[in-house]
């Protein structure tokens, strides 16, 4: 059943366009960063040209930041997110249930969507670090005058950006790879209540931005200053957007989102669900097609 | 006996089919908050004396400015754009995936139900730009007074120019025309790609990307704002308010929405024509 589950997941149209999404976005970053067709350029005019200004670990920051952050969303239910839904509506499910258990079935299914969604957010991120591995200068300016982004970024694990940068890098991957399963959770979540594929995956994405701008209103109403800000959902992705955020507003967030998610799923998911919203599809069927005989 | 429904009941249909109260209820939602926002950042940035309710509305509807990168004050501009694309993005593909046989069928013709879309489409567009921009006014009229003169904050030297003659009317209809030709034209080109590729979040997906990319690309890029689509919508980027981009002007932004709504409007016309609406699968 898992080898089977993961096998749709990878080897599906969805996956492979949600990594190529990402791997644009990640481009147009690094294009943003300073192309290294750029760096080349400055090289050959600018006598004074420090190879520390641009860096690996600088340009992995500025990938993940925007365009990168404000699609992730989608990038991570992309691949499987819809897939409960499209069961439903393919009739997939009353076959699949008839040779394994609801419980397994759906168990299957949220660590293949997990998996799916952050490997989908990871990999353009991995790609990203190393292309500028291998075109950029590998360290860290120390002089504040050779520092264009930040000395330090802020947020969680932020410590190790000086002292083990490679280390740093790899915290980026996993913060891409949980916020990835968080999202593709929600987005599986909604396929709980709606079978319309569009709905189910665009969703978290809307989800995502309402949540931003209701979490900067409320900053401004409480006159909080940013403490409340720090919550918000960007910042759980994108390394540069708040230097006040914290591991715990973080991650606390995204492991709140996954759990969320799975009590959902324990209350929500029952087999007569299943084949209720199954017979519904089944009934509009019939419905559509009695109506087009007529 | 064949069954013709006229033009006007096509469009009717496509008006009701895809109306929805929670889609209504959650933009006069989000419309409300960024009034609100919009007036605390006009209250703040400008002297209580001389700020009124079009300070408020260009900080709303104006758009991130030419130099300006910030993701918190591009959000008030993306926000409903994105609201927009998604309340639309699956009303034809979906429609006809699921029971395009019968509607088409009853509608009469393949091209008449594209025209009923394409029309209800600009109905909406100017109905949601219009609830959008009372909604923010009224609230923003809870706290800062009316003026006919126009935003104070143009006015003022915060601008890098200041616009002649932009008094509260021409901010309005100029911001409205903007803003509506500009989410139509774009719902257009998202509705043609969701029937093209028959996933109607391929659209959604193009155009939110499109719109923020172009934003992104625009920023600190005078001379290739103007070309970008979903720029037009960006009040704040134009020639009378921003002397860097010299020939941007709102009729140019008119031309340039119309000649994509245009494009848009023929391809899918064309492509309707011989469109299969028995073969479509059922999963959108």
């Amino acid at each position: 059943m898992l080898i089977e589950t993961f096998y749709r997941v990878f080897w599906n149209m969805f996956f492979l366009l949600a990594v190529v999404v990402g791997l644009c976005l990640v481009i147009f970053g690094l294009a943003d960063y300073t192309s290294p067709f750029d760096i080349f350029l400055i090289r050959e005019l600018d006598p004074w040209y420090k190879a520390v200004e641009f860096n690996t670990y600088d340009a992995t920051l500025w990938v993940m930041s925007q365009p990168y952050s404000i699609f992730a969303p989608l990038l991570a239910v992309l691949p499987f997110a819809a897939s409960f839904a499209e069961d439903t509506q393919t009739s997939y499910v009353s076959h699949i249930l008839v040779r394994t258990s609801l419980k397994k079935y759906f168990a299957t299914k949220v660590l293949a969507n997990m998996i799916a969604g952050g490997l989908a957010l990871t990999i353009p991120v991995m790609f990203a670090f190393l292309f500028s591995f291998v075109f950029y200068y590998h360290g860290l300016p120390v002089r504040p005058q050779d520092i264009r982004i930040s000395y330090t970024p802020g947020g969680p694990f932020d410590t190790l950006y000086r002292s083990a940068p490679l280390l740093y890098v790899l915290t980026l991957f996993l913060r891409a790879f949980v916020f990835g399963a968080a999202y593709a959770s929600i987005g599986l979540l909604v396929s709980l209540f709606v079978k319309n594929r569009f709905v189910v995956l665009a969703t978290p994405l809307v989800l995502y931005f309402l949540a931003e701008f209701v979490i900067e209103i409320l900053d401004i109403f409480y006159g909080a200053k940013g403490l409340l800000h720090r919550w918000g959902t960007f910042s759980t992705i994108d390394p540069l957007m708040n230097p006040t955020s914290t591991f715990f507003t973080v991650y606390g967030e995204l492991g709140g989102i996954i759990i969320v998610c799975m009590i959902g799923f324990l209350l929500l998911l029952r087999k007569e669900r299943i084949y209720i919203s199954f017979l519904d599809a089944a009934k509009y069927t019939l419905l559509a097609q009695e109506g087009s005989t007529r | 006996m064949t069954i013709k429904w006229p033009l006007y009941r096509s469009i009717e249909w496509s008006l009701s089919s895809g109306f929805r109260l929670s889609h209504l209820l959650l933009a006069v939602a989000v419309a409300s908050l960024i009034g609100w926002q919009s007036t605390n950042q006009a209250i703040g940035m400008i002297d209580i004396a001389r700020v009124n309710v079009w300070d408020s509305f260009i900080l709303a509807f104006g758009g991130p400015r030419i130099w300006d990168r910030s993701l918190v004050r591009m959000m008030t501009w993306y926000l409903p754009q994105l609201l927009f694309f998604y309340f639309v993005g699956d009303q034809a593909n979906g429609e006809l995936l699921q029971r395009g046989y019968y509607v088409v069928a009853l509608i009469g013709s393949r091209s008449r139900w594209w025209i009923g879309k394409v029309v209800s489409f600009f109905l909406i567009a100017m109905l949601y730009t219009l609830l959008y921009f009372i909604a923010t006014l009224l609230v923003s009229l809870r706290e800062l007074p009316w003026s006919v003169e126009g935003s104070a904050l143009l006015l003022a030297s915060d601008l890098p120019s200041t616009p002649d003659a932009i008094d509260a009317w021409a901010l309005f209809s100029g911001a409205y025309v903007l803003f509506a030709s500009t989410i139509f034209a774009l719902t257009l080109i998202q509705t043609l790609i969701a029937l093209v590729s028959r996933h109607s979040i391929y659209g959604f997906a193009t155009v939110s990307i499109l719109v923020a990319t172009s934003w992104l690309l625009g920023t600190d890029n005078p001379q290739i704002a103007c070309w970008l689509p979903g720029t037009q919508s960006i009040l704040l980027r134009h020639s009378p308010f921003n002397p860097e981009i010299a020939s941007f002007t709102l009729g140019t932004s008119l031309l340039y929405n119309t000649a994509l709504a245009a494009m848009a409007f023929i391809s899918g016309t064309l492509y309707t024509k011989r469109l299969d609406i028995y073969g479509a699968v059922s999963t959108h």
